[in-house]
C-alpha cells in the first residue's frame, strides 16, 4: 500500500542524508476530495418554490447562505504516525465547519482548525512584512532584468521596500517592477480548509466518514391536483424540487429530503473567508498638467486603520443555470418515504447528480381517486352588510378512507379542472403547511362571483344584568347561488371569537367543524336563494 | 552617477551616516504567551518576554501584540520596573506617509531614460506633497514625474513613528540594568469562544452520547503561538466602550480535579466571579483568521428522553392544528456528563433505518451548571399536533375591578399520527391573576403564575381531547 505522507516524500528527497529536521516533525496528509457523498436536505421553514426561483433569477443573493443540508462523505485518508495533520479539502462551499463529525479514524484528534485567510496578492504582501524578497526590474529598452534582494517594510497600504539599506516604494516609479516571493506565508490558502491534528501510534490508510452541515441547498414540495369529471375525486401528484445554490456539485449522490420544520441556530452559517484587497498607496501623483493622481493625500490614508483592509468576501453571484425534471408518468419512479425521528424522510429513487447551481424535480407522490369536497364559505358580520362573495374552499381529508392517508409535506397546490372540452384549466393555487395523516387539508381559491351572502341585522338589543352588558343580535341572511348546480355554503359568525358569544336561536342547526368554529351549513339549489335566521349574544 | 549641485551636496555628505537608521522590529514576539478567552469577544493575553533593559529610562517596543489590543487595559510588570508612559502607535508606514515625512528633507531621485535605459541620479529637496510632489533639485523647481518618465524615489530613512503594524511601546524606568522577565497583560477583542456539542440520541435505549468541542475564533489580527490557553464560561460584566480594569477580572483559580473528556480539565469553582474555567490540556497555536476546535468532553450513555411540547399563547381558537415542538431532555448530572456545560449549540443526530447518522436539529443551550435539566429543541413533530378551541368565554362578574376576569372553557385536540403512543406537554400561557382551574379531563398543574401545564397521553394513531375550565383575571 502506498503511503503518501509529506514525511515520506521528504525523506526520499533528502536521500541517504535524511535527517529529522524539526520542520518535518509534523507529517501532513491531504484528502483532496471525498470518495462518495450522500446529501440530506432539510427545511427550517416553509419554502416557496416560486419565490425561490424568482430570487435565483434575480441573482440569488444570499441563497448560498440559506437552507441546510447534511453532507455525509466517505473519504480515504492517510493517517500519519505520531503527530500529524490531515487536511480535508474539497468540502461543499457552504460548509459549517464547527458542525463536522469525523468517524472511523483510530487516532486521537488533538484539535481541528479552519483557516479562513485566503491567499491573495494583498494577503501575500501583508503577511510577508519583514521577509526578504527579490525585486525584479525590467529595462524597457533592452529587456534586461535586474534582480535585487529587498526586505518588505510595509505592505498593507502600499509596499515599502528596503533595498541596500535605503527605502523605496513599490509601483510608484512608473518602472516595470515586480516582487518575487520565495514561499507562501503559513495559513493562506485558496479556500477555507478544515484540518485535523491527530496523534496516532502507527500510520495507516483508513476509510472515514465525515459528516457536516452545509448551507446553499434547499428543497420544496409542490402538488398538482387534477379534478376528475365525477366532481368528487381528484388525482394528486407531489413533486420535490431540489435546489443547489452552492458552488459544489454532488455527482451520483444518494439524496434524501426531510419534511418537518427543523430547528436551526442562527450561528450555523458558513465561515466568511477573509479576502484582503490591495490598497494601492503611492504618494500624490499629480502633475502640472494632469491634476491630482488617484487617491488624495492625507485624510484618506490617515483614516485608514489597520482593520479596514479586511474586506469580507462578497457572495458570488448565484444563478440557477439548469433546471432538470426527472421522472415521468411512464417510468413511475417515485421517491420513497421513511421515518427519521419525528420527521418524514424521502429517499430519491436512485443516486442522482445534484450539480452546482441547479434545480431538480423528482416526484414523491402519485395518487388517484382522492375524495374532495368543494364548498363555499362566508363570514356573517354583526352589522348590516351588502352582498359578500363567498370563498371557494376545497376540503380534503388526509385519510386512507378518502384515498390519501400519507404524510403531506407543506407546499403549494395547483388545481387543474376539466374545461368541459377535453382540456384542463388552472382553477387556482394555494399553499398548506405540513399535514400528517388524519389531518384535514383546506385549500382556498378566492372569491366566487356566483355565490354571495347578504346579511341584515333585524334587531340589536343591549341589556345590563349585574353589571354585565349583553348585546343580542338577530340576523337574517340570504344566501344566493347563481350557478347552474346546487352548492354547499358554510357560514361562520364574525363574533364567534368574542367574549360571551352564544347562539340563542337558529333556523339551521350549527355544528363545530374542523376549524373549531360553529358553522351553519346550507345547501342552495341552482339559481336559487336560501334564507337563514339566527340570533346570538356577546358580552362586554 | 551623482550630479549634486550647490549646498545640498554638503548636506548629503553629512546626513548619510545617520540616514542608515531602520525601523526597529525589536526582538520578535513573546517568549511565552497565555490566553484566557471569554464568550464575549474579549480575551486576556499574558505575554511574557525576557528583555534586556538598561538602567533608568528606556523605551521598549513590544512587537507581535494583538492588533485589536485595548491599549487602555495594558499592564506591565517586571523586577524593578515602573512604567512612565505607554503608547500604542498605529500610524502605518505607507509610501504616501513616507513622502509626507520627507517634506523639507532630502530624497534621491533616479530618472530612467526611456530611450536608452540609462539612470540619472540626483538629490532633491521635497518642498510639498500636496496633490503632487514638488521638488527642488539644485535651483530648479520641478514636479515629480511631470513628464511621466519613470522615476524612482529613494528615501534614506523611515521615520521612527511609522510602523508596518500597530505597535505598543512602553517607556520604563528601571532599577539597575540587565535581563529580566517582563509580563505584559492586556485585553484584546477579536478573540472569542463558544461550545459546540454533538449529541447522538438513541430514542429506543433512552440514551445519548455527548461530545463537546471548544470552538475558538481568532480575528484579532495576531497569531498566538504555543499559547497556554483556557476558556472561561460565564458572562463577565464588560464595559464595551473601554475603561475595563484588568485587575478586576474574574481571577481564575488553578485547575482542580482530573482531566475529564479528551481535552480539558474542569477549573476550580471557587473563583472570584461566578464563572467556570476550562484550561486546554496542552498549549495550542491560535492563528489569526482561524477557527480552532479542541475537545471539551466525551460522555457516553447519558439517560435522555424525548419530549413533545406545545405552548398556547393566550386564549383563542386555532383554525388549523399546529405541530408540537420535539426536544431531547437530559440532565448533566450523571456519568460522563456530570459537569457544567458551557453555553453553545447542541446538534442532535439519530441513526436512520440503515444505521447512518442523520441530523435532526440543533439549538442553543445556556451555561448549565452540573445537575441542570437541559432541553434541546430539535424541531417540530410532523405527526403530533395540537389545536386549541375556546368552547366559551364568559365574563364572571359585573364588578368593574373584575372587568377582564373571564371563565374560559377550553378544549385542546391533541393528535398523534405516529404508530406509538406519545405524551404531549400542553402549556397554556398568558394567564392573569387569581387563576382557578376546574373540570379538567386530565389533572394539570400551575407551572408558574402565568402558565398551566398538562401531560396529555395520546394513543397511537389517535387523538385526545383535553378539556379544562380556566377562570383568570386581567
Amino acid at each position: 500500500m502506498a503511503r503518501r505522507f509529506a514525511l515520506i516524500a521528504a525523506l526520499s528527497l533528502l536521500g541517504a542524508n535524511a535527517a529529522f529536521d524539526t520542520a518535518w516533525a509534523q507529517a501532513e496528509s491531504v484528502s483532496a476530495r471525498p470518495d462518495a457523498a450522500a446529501v440530506v436536505i432539510y427545511r427550517d421553514r416553509p419554502v416557496d418554490t416560486v419565490a425561490l426561483m424568482e430570487r435565483s433569477r434575480n441573482g440569488g443573493g444570499g441563497l448560498d447562505r440559506e437552507g441546510l443540508a447534511l453532507i455525509v462523505e466517505t473519504r480515504t485518508v492517510d493517517l500519519p504516525a505520531g503527530e500529524g495533520v490531515i487536511r480535508l479539502r474539497g468540502l461543499a462551499t457552504g460548509v459549517v465547519p464547527q458542525s463536522a463529525v469525523l468517524e472511523g479514524l483510530p487516532a486521537e484528534v488533538v484539535e481541528r482548525n479552519v483557516d479562513f485567510d485566503l491567499l491573495s496578492p494583498a494577503s501575500l504582501m501583508e503577511k510577508s512584512v519583514g521577509e526578504t524578497v527579490r525585486v525584479v526590474r525590467t529595462d524597457p529598452v533592452t529587456g534586461r532584468q535586474v534582480e535585487k534582494g529587498a526586505v518588505i517594510r510595509a505592505g498593507a497600504q502600499g509596499t515599502v521596500l528596503e533595498i541596500d539599506g535605503r527605502f523605496e516604494a513599490l509601483d510608484c516609479s512608473g518602472l516595470t517592477e515586480r516582487v518575487v516571493f520565495d514561499r507562501v506565508p503559513e495559513g493562506l490558502g485558496d479556500q477555507p480548509v478544515l484540518s485535523v491534528r491527530t496523534r496516532a501510534p502507527t500510520a495507516g490508510r483508513y476509510v472515514v466518514t465525515l459528516a457536516y452541515l452545509a448551507t446553499g441547498l434547499q428543497w420544496s414540495a409542490d402538488y398538482v391536483a387534477r379534478l376528475n369529471p365525477d366532481g368528487r375525486t381528484l388525482d394528486l401528484t407531489g413533486w420535490v424540487t431540489l435546489a443547489n445554490f452552492g458552488g459544489t456539485g454532488f455527482p451520483d449522490a444518494p439524496v434524501q429530503v426531510v419534511a418537518g420544520t427543523l430547528r436551526k441556530d442562527a450561528g450555523t452559517v458558513p465561515v466568511d473567508p477573509v479576502v484582503r484587497y490591495p490598497q494601492p498607496g503611492c504618494w500624490p501623483q499629480g502633475t502640472t498638467t494632469a491634476g491630482s493622481g488617484e487617491g488624495g493625500f492625507g485624510n484618506a490614508y490617515m483614516a485608514a486603520t489597520f482593520k479596514e483592509d479586511r474586506v469580507e468576501y462578497g457572495a458570488p453571484p448565484v444563478a440557477v443555470e439548469e433546471i432538470v425534471v426527472t421522472g415521468s408518468r411512464v417510468a413511475r419512479r417515485v421517491a420513497t418515504q421513511g421515518e427519521l425521528g419525528d420527521y418524514k424522510i424521502y429517499t430519491l429513487p436512485e443516486p442522482t447528480t445534484v450539480a452546482a447551481r441547479q434545480t431538480k424535480q423528482v416526484r414523491f407522490l402519485e395518487t388517484e381517486g382522492v375524495a374532495y369536497e368543494r364548498v363555499y364559505r362566508a363570514a356573517l358580520p354583526s352589522d348590516d352588510d351588502e352582498r359578500r362573495p363567498a370563498e371557494i374552499v376545497l376540503k380534503l381529508r388526509n385519510e386512507r378512507g378518502a384515498g390519501l392517508g400519507v404524510p403531506l409535506p407543506g407546499g403549494s397546490v395547483a388545481v387543474m379542472q376539466p374545461d368541459g372540452s377535453g382540456g384542463v384549466l388552472l382553477a387556482g393555487q394555494d399553499r398548506f403547511e405540513d399535514k400528517g395523516i388524519g389531518l384535514p387539508v383546506r385549500l382556498n381559491f378566492g372569491e366566487s362571483p356566483d355565490v354571495g351572502v347578504t346579511t341584515r341585522i333585524v334587531n340589536r338589543t343591549k341589556s345590563l344584568t349585574n353589571g354585565v352588558e349583553t348585546t343580542r343580535f338577530d340576523l337574517e341572511t340570504v344566501v344566493s347561488n347563481d350557478r347552474a348546480e346546487p352548492v354547499t355554503v358554510e357560514l361562520v359568525a364574525d363574533d364567534a371569537g368574542a367574549r360571551g358569544f352564544k347562539i340563542l336561536n337558529q333556523s339551521v342547526r350549527s355544528r363545530i367543524d374542523d376549524t373549531g368554529q360553529p358553522v351553519w351549513t346550507v345547501s342552495v339549489p341552482a339559481g336559487r336563494e336560501t334564507v337563514l335566521r339566527m340570533s346570538w349574544r356577546t358580552t362586554d | 552617477m551623482i550630479r549634486a549641485i550647490g549646498p545640498f551636496a554638503v548636506a548629503l555628505l553629512f546626513a548619510a551616516p545617520a540616514a542608515a537608521q531602520q525601523v526597529e522590529e525589536g526582538p520578535g514576539g513573546p517568549d511565552r504567551v497565555s490566553l484566557t478567552v471569554y464568550n464575549q469577544n474579549v480575551a486576556l493575553v499574558e505575554d511574557v518576554r525576557n528583555l534586556t533593559i538598561p538602567a533608568g529610562r528606556s523605551r521598549q517596543e513590544f512587537p507581535g501584540v494583538s492588533a485589536s489590543i485595548r491599549p487602555e487595559t495594558v499592564g506591565l510588570t517586571g523586577r524593578g520596573l515602573s512604567v512612565v508612559e505607554q503608547n500604542f502607535d498605529y500610524d502605518l508606514l505607507t509610501p504616501a506617509k513616507l513622502m509626507e515625512s520627507a517634506v523639507g528633507g532630502e530624497i534621491g531621485v533616479v530618472r530612467v531614460n526611456p530611450g536608452s535605459g540609462a539612470e540619472t541620479t540626483e538629490r532633491a529637496r521635497v518642498l510639498a506633497a500636496n496633490q503632487g510632489v514638488v521638488l527642488q533639485i539644485g535651483n530648479r523647481i520641478e514636479v515629480l514625474r511631470d513628464d511621466g518618465v519613470p522615476t524612482r524615489v529613494i528615501f534614506d530613512r523611515v521615520p521612527q513613528n511609522l510602523r508596518p503594524r500597530p505597535t505598543l511601546s512602553v517607556t520604563l524606568d528601571a532599577e539597575g540594568a540587565g535581563r529580566r522577565e517582563t509580563t505584559l497583560r492586556y485585553l484584546t477583542s477579536g478573540l472569542q469562544w463558544k461550545a459546540d456539542y454533538v449529541a447522538q440520541f438513541d430514542e429506543t435505549a433512552g440514551k445519548l452520547d455527548l461530545t463537546g468541542w471548544v470552538t475558538i475564533t481568532n480575528n484579532s489580527g495576531a497569531t498566538f503561538s504555543n499559547a497556554q490557553t483556557r476558556v472561561v464560561a460565564g458572562d463577565v460584566n464588560l464595559i464595551t466602550a473601554g475603561g475595563y480594569d484588568p485587575y478586576r477580572r474574574p481571577m481564575p483559580t488553578s485547575p482542580r480535579g482530573g482531566v475529564r473528556g479528551n481535552g480539558t480539565a474542569t477549573g476550580g469553582q471557587g473563583a472570584l466571579a461566578d464563572v467556570y474555567v476550562y484550561p486546554l490540556a496542552e498549549a495550542v497555536t491560535v492563528a489569526n483568521n482561524q477557527t480552532k476546535q479542541v475537545g471539551l468532553l466525551d460522555a457516553a450513555g447519558v439517560p435522555a428522553t424525548k419530549r413533545y411540547l406545545y405552548e398556547v399563547q393566550g386564549f383563542a381558537t386555532a383554525e388549523e392544528p399546529s405541530a408540537a415542538d420535539v426536544g431531547v431532555l437530559f440532565r448533566n448530572g450523571s456519568g460522563g456528563a456530570d459537569r457544567a456545560l458551557p453555553a453553545g449549540v447542541m446538534r442532535v443526530y439519530v441513526k436512520d433505518a440503515n444505521g447512518e447518522p442523520r441530523f435532526i436539529g440543533e439549538s442553543q443551550i445556556d451555561h448549565s451548571p452540573a445537575g441542570s435539566e437541559i432541553v434541546v429543541t430539535t424541531g417540530e413533530a410532523f405527526d403530533v399536533t395540537v389545536q386549541p378551541r375556546v368552547v366559551s368565554a364568559e365574563r364572571v362578574s359585573g364588578r368593574w375591578r373584575d372587568y377582564f376576569r373571564t371563565r374560559y372553557v377550553m378544549e385542546y385536540t391533541v393528535r398523534n399520527a405516529r404508530p406509538q403512543p406519545v405524551t404531549v406537554e400542553v402549556r397554556q400561557r398568558g394567564l392573569g391573576r387569581d387563576t382557578e382551574v376546574a373540570d379538567q379531563s386530565i389533572e394539570g398543574q400551575m407551572r408558574d403564575a402565568r402558565t398551566l401545564t398538562w401531560s396529555v397521553p395520546v394513543p397511537a394513531n389517535g387523538e385526545t381531547k383535553l378539556t379544562a375550565t380556566v377562570t383568570t383575571g386581567g
